[in-house]
């Protein structure tokens, strides 16, 4: 079951997500059979109701679909509405312009999302997407830290001159 | 769960734009090399290898003065990626889950990644045609024998 709060996917019994900690929403018991009242008349024999022939199956137009068809409704499994960012873009920035080689991770593991999405599998590839995108934060936190030294140096090089 | 995940890229989109416009900002008021406000990469620093960033903010530099020859030689392959980056910002910003690059092929994917480490072992070798990708298009052999 995925994590309302940060989307992890956990294990169908967790009581509590494994990555942040919020409290999953628990499997609703299976509704008892609805028990109706028996019918109380009996209608005098009907005759049975006009057999229509089956309508022709629908096949979906060729060429109109898309490189990764819809989610489908799965049973236990939310809908995901909004597409699964692979931070393609984050990834390259931090490659060309951090000097990280963390962007080179992050560029492989956005290859591993539109992997996934390719083969509809959608919790895969929203793992792929949540990994990545720590991947980038680390990236850009390190660029970030390496910054904030090297000003520091230079700061206490001036105070020292 | 959607709100959660377009604030989580949100976050991520503000800090990269952030950074873009900062590094901009810095190289329109001093120029990299010349001053030791801008830090230096630490991959180079440590080692002396070129890594596929190098060379990024004096292109940005020579770009925005309007020297694109200069800022190709700087970074070819960031030199390209430039507008690509531009684009998924833009694209981000407009519409936060537009899962823009969501429909490009894996194999493109691994071609690209291929294309960056075959960049950086090319520009780090010490050899005329070669290190003409490094920084500047200068090689470092040709600086040592200069000296």
């Amino acid at each position: 079951m995925f994590c309302p709060q940060c989307g992890t996917n956990n294990d169908q019994q967790s009581r509590h997500c494994s990555q942040c900690g919020t409290a999953l929403p628990q499997q609703p018991a299976a509704p008892a059979p609805s028990q109706a009242p028996p019918p109380q008349y009996q209608a005098p024999t009907q005759a049975p109701p006009p057999q229509y022939p089956a309508p022709p199956p629908q096949y979906p137009a060729p060429g109109a679909q898309p490189y990764y068809p819809p989610p489908q409704a799965i049973p236990g499994v939310p809908l995901i509405l909004a597409p699964i960012p692979n931070y393609m873009t984050q990834a390259v920035l931090v490659t060309l312009f951090c000097c990280l080689p963390l962007g080179i991770v992050g560029i492989i593991r956005a290859g591993e999302v539109n992997k996934r999405l390719a083969v509809n599998d959608y919790a895969g590839a929203l793992a792929a997407s949540n990994s990545t995108r720590s991947i980038l934060w680390w990236g850009f936190g390190s660029g970030l830290a390496i910054g904030i030294i090297y000003a520091i140096a230079q700061f206490a090089n001036l105070a020292n001159n | 769960m959607r709100i959660s995940r377009i604030t989580a890229d949100r976050g991520i989109t503000i800090v990269s734009t952030l950074a873009l416009v900062a590094l901009v900002a810095a190289v329109c008021l001093v120029r990299p090399g010349a001053t030791s406000w801008l830090p230096p990469c630490p991959l180079h620093a440590l080692t002396g290898l070129y890594c596929p960033g190098c060379g990024s903010t004096r292109m940005l530099y020579h770009l925005v003065h309007g020297q694109l020859g200069m800022a190709f030689r700087d970074n070819p392959l960031s030199f390209i990626a430039l507008p690509v980056v531009l684009y998924g910002l833009v694209r981000q910003w407009l519409e936060p889950a537009s899962g823009v690059f969501n429909r490009i092929r894996p194999a493109w994917i691994v071609v690209f990644t291929v294309i960056v480490i075959a960049f950086t072992v090319v520009r780090n070798i010490p050899a005329q045609p070669y290190c003409r990708l490094a920084p500047g298009g200068q090689c470092r052999t040709a600086l040592v024998q200069a000296q």
